[in-house]
């Protein structure tokens, strides 16, 4: 058992922990809270510049006080009264690093306390962070923030999860099937909510003519968004686009794919993309896995191409549990918009689309199959994190209404 | 078939161009029989393949990643007529192997292994001493890679005897005994790679224990990955079991579960080498290419065992370099080369299972 923030000595983190339940919650959007937040986004910023950790960046600018104050107009636009729930229990995901601060401060925001696990496995920008937070911690003015949140870190034991578990009155989960299967087995206080945020996927619509008919400018524009989508995480995050879906006429389909393709591979290159030898056999070895069960028909381009694409033969969904990640697409061709509800399912969550107008998204949206997408976001945005993901708002989800009569 | 028996007398006869028309057969009907009889098999050859189905040089014969075995089950055969599944965990997947045999592949399986082994230890059985615990073969159905081995092995000698005790320990007892019943013989020492280094070398330095071997042959195998971790190469090995007990013929043997059978056995010189049974290609771990003599690359596996599952071609995740072909010191002919551990892991990011590291 690590604990990784604030300062305290590991041993002793039962202690913190019992000291973390006595602690009244505080008022939504307390100003304590902003600035705290506020000065860890700027610290972050300065660490950022001199450390060129340019997915940090992001994070730090969610962070500013602008966009805290943002939220709270947003937070204040719910219906009733609404306070902090109590304690917030948040296992994060072991591979995102950033994931566990939205999921911390959102809570942080609307005045719970919070016990955070993180992996035992964290890299280089993960230990900036938490060296950044403990600093901003350690200042007087926020004991307060100090007495109620812990971070910790440990490698999977029921007996600590059951003991945080127990302490909590929500506990969010996110992570793969497995994590979240060992995970809910553990007790919750009856009166103790949870959220789960799954393994999904997510896909990219494509509109044909829109991409034909782009000047240049916009056209490079659009590929260095769509590969910020995909890349940043090397194509794991749920949200990056595993899928193609192309929607037009014939002609157009393949105008726009020569077009994309091509120019997609050119910036993968100048932005020198390269994964280890292993990444690319694994690569192969999925598509041999789909092309096996029959989930692709054919290949648009040779096996060692990279990135590497993939044909999506008809009917078959399975296609989504063999991708591995590193630049790999799936492909497939619709005539308009709405016929690509026949390929979604509960796994899909974010569609990033392009040449789409809103009355086209929302055609589609009335016709989602249960429980399929949550996000339609521009393409460039696949990344940025809401307030609202998975369908939930976690400023709702994390407080609560006292309704008065 | 006939062929196969040509081979059982001289496995490495065979000249270049002879062995290479002759496999190249071999391999086409083998795929042609896969298409026929496994259908992820033939859905592979049209979307990975275009549909090719027959290959006008080796280079051209189509592979199977080997982690695919991993993934999916794959089988030729009626799943009535499977007599024997062998797994293997290999090193990073979760997932372990599936290879399905019949009573035609295992029994040719064991036929190749006998026929590259003879040219090897001589046409007698050898008394045997294998560097493991008898309950390795537990469990006749599914049996793991280092039971498999072990089975597979035995029939090449006598009077077999376990060199350690369950608890990994050696049987000094088992093992005093067995010498002495066999002092004035040629002897067959078999074992895992690990298994020997770890619990017989080690096992008898802790022990204070010196034992002479001299007048033995050790073929041992199953990886090196382990031993690489602890920086032990294959000369270390070598000297260090002379040093010890006194063992002079050393042989490493490579292979993959998924090809049980058509070793690649170290000759005398230290080159691992294919039998007439089997081939080896270097690809360019990036571009698939077929690399150059000397220039490492990821191994492809050619045998022409495979029956039952689609194995006859694969392409391995070891690196490697070929030497040459034909002209190994040691007299055999066929390409020889040699392995350079696992093309080097790597883990990619994103939203991956939190629970699985600690487990």
């Amino acid at each position: 058992m690590e604990v990784l923030a604030p300062h305290m000595d590991s041993a002793n983190w039962k202690d913190g922990y019992k000291g973390l339940l006595a602690q009244p919650v505080l008022p939504p959007f307390d100003p304590v809270v902003l600035d705290f937040i506020d000065a860890v986004s700027k610290r972050l910023l300065l660490e950022v510049a001199t450390r060129s950790l340019s997915e940090l960046m992001v994070v730090a600018h969610w962070m500013r006080m602008a966009h805290l104050l943002e939220l709270r107009r947003e937070f204040r636009r719910q219906e009733g009264l609404r306070v902090a729930r109590g304690v917030v229990v948040h296992f994060a995901p072991a591979n995102v690093d950033s994931i566990f601060l939205y999921s911390w401060f959102l809570s942080l925001l609307v005045g719970d306390s919070n016990l955070v696990r993180l992996s035992t496995r964290r890299g280089l920008q993960m230990n900036y962070l938490l060296a950044t937070i403990n600093h901003v911690l350690d200042q007087p003015a926020f004991a307060a923030i100090r007495a109620r949140n812990l971070i910790l870190s440990y490698e999977h034991d029921d007996s600590v999860s059951t003991i945080l578990s127990a302490g909590c009155d929500v506990r969010v989960l996110w992570g793969g099937d497995q994590t979240i299967a060992a995970l809910r087995r553990l007790e919750l206080p009856p009166l103790a909510t949870e959220l789960v945020f799954a393994d999904r996927f997510s896909l990219a619509a494509l509109n044909a003519a829109a991409i034909v008919g782009l000047q240049h400018k916009p056209f490079h524009e659009l590929v260095c968004q769509f590969f910020n989508d995909t890349f940043w995480f090397d194509q794991l995050a749920c949200s990056s686009p595993r899928l193609v879906a192309w929607i037009g006429e014939r002609n157009d389909l393949i105008a726009a794919q020569k077009r994309f393709w091509p120019a997609l591979k050119a910036y993968v290159t100048e932005r020198r993309v390269s994964y280890p030898a292993v990444v690319g056999i694994n690569r192969m070895t999925a598509l041999y896995a789909c092309a096996a069960r029959g989930e692709i028909d054919h290949l648009p381009v040779p096996v060692t191409e990279f990135p590497a694409r993939a044909h999506l033969g008809h009917g078959i969904l399975g296609f989504r549990e063999h991708h591995c990640g590193g630049g790999l697409f799936f492909e497939t061709e619709r005539s308009a918009l709405p016929l690509l509800a026949d390929i979604l399912t509960s796994k899909d969550q974010t569609l990033c689309y392009f040449g789409f107008n809103r009355d086209d998204l929302t055609q589609l949206a009335r016709i989602l199959p249960t429980r399929s997408i949550d996000r339609m976001v521009p393409v460039g945005r696949a990344l940025a994190f809401s307030h609202v993901w998975d369908g939930v708002d976690l400023l709702h989800a994390f407080s609560r209404r006292v309704d008065i009569n | 078939m006939q062929s196969l028996t040509k081979q059982a007398v001289a496995p490495y006869g065979e000249q270049r161009v002879v062995k290479g028309v002759r496999l190249l057969a071999e391999l086409n009907e083998l795929t042609a029989w896969h298409n026929q009889h496994c259908k992820e098999y033939r859905r592979i050859l049209d979307v990975m393949y275009g549909g090719r189905r027959k290959a006008m040089s080796l280079e051209e014969v189509p592979f199977l990643p080997v982690r695919l075995f991993k993934t999916i089950e794959l089988v030729s055969v009626p799943r009535e007529s499977v007599v024997r599944t062998l797994t293997s965990s290999g090193t990073t997947a979760q997932q372990p192997s599936k290879v399905f045999l019949d009573k035609e592949t295992a029994h040719q399986q064991s036929r190749v292994l006998t026929a590259i082994m003879k040219d090897y230890l001589g046409p007698q059985r050898l008394p045997m001493a294998i560097i493991d615990h008898a309950g390795v073969l537990n469990n006749r159905y599914t049996f793991s890679a280092r039971g498999a081995g072990v089975l597979g092995y035995s029939q090449f000698g006598r009077d077999h005897v376990y060199l350690l005790n369950e608890s990994m320990q050696i049987n000094w007892e088992a093992i005093e005994g067995f010498l002495a019943r066999h002092s004035a013989e040629t002897v067959l020492l078999f074992g895992f790679t690990y298994m020997v280094w770890k619990y017989l070398y080690e096992g008898s330095i802790t022990a204070g224990r010196q034992l002479d071997f001299s007048n033995s042959i050790l073929i041992h195998g199953g990886g090196w990955k382990k031993l690489a971790d602890q920086q032990v190469s294959n000369e270390e090995f070598k000297s260090g079991l002379h040093d010890q007990f006194g063992i002079h013929r050393v042989h490493n043997y490579y292979g993959m579960v998924e090809q049980t059978g058509s070793v690649f056995m170290e000759c005398e010189a230290g080159f691992f080498h294919a039998s007439g049974f089997s081939d080896v290609l270097v690809r360019q771990p990036e571009s698939l290419e077929v690399t150059s003599i000397a220039e490492i690359g990821v191994l492809q596996l050619l045998s022409n065992v495979p029956r039952s599952y689609p194995g006859h071609s694969l392409l391995s995740e070891d690196l490697g370099m070929l030497i040459g072909e034909d002209d190994c010191v040691c007299g055999r002919r066929g390409k020889y080369f040699l392995v350079h551990g696992r093309l080097p892991q790597a883990e990619l990011r994103g939203c991956s299972d939190t629970h699985q590291e600690g487990r």
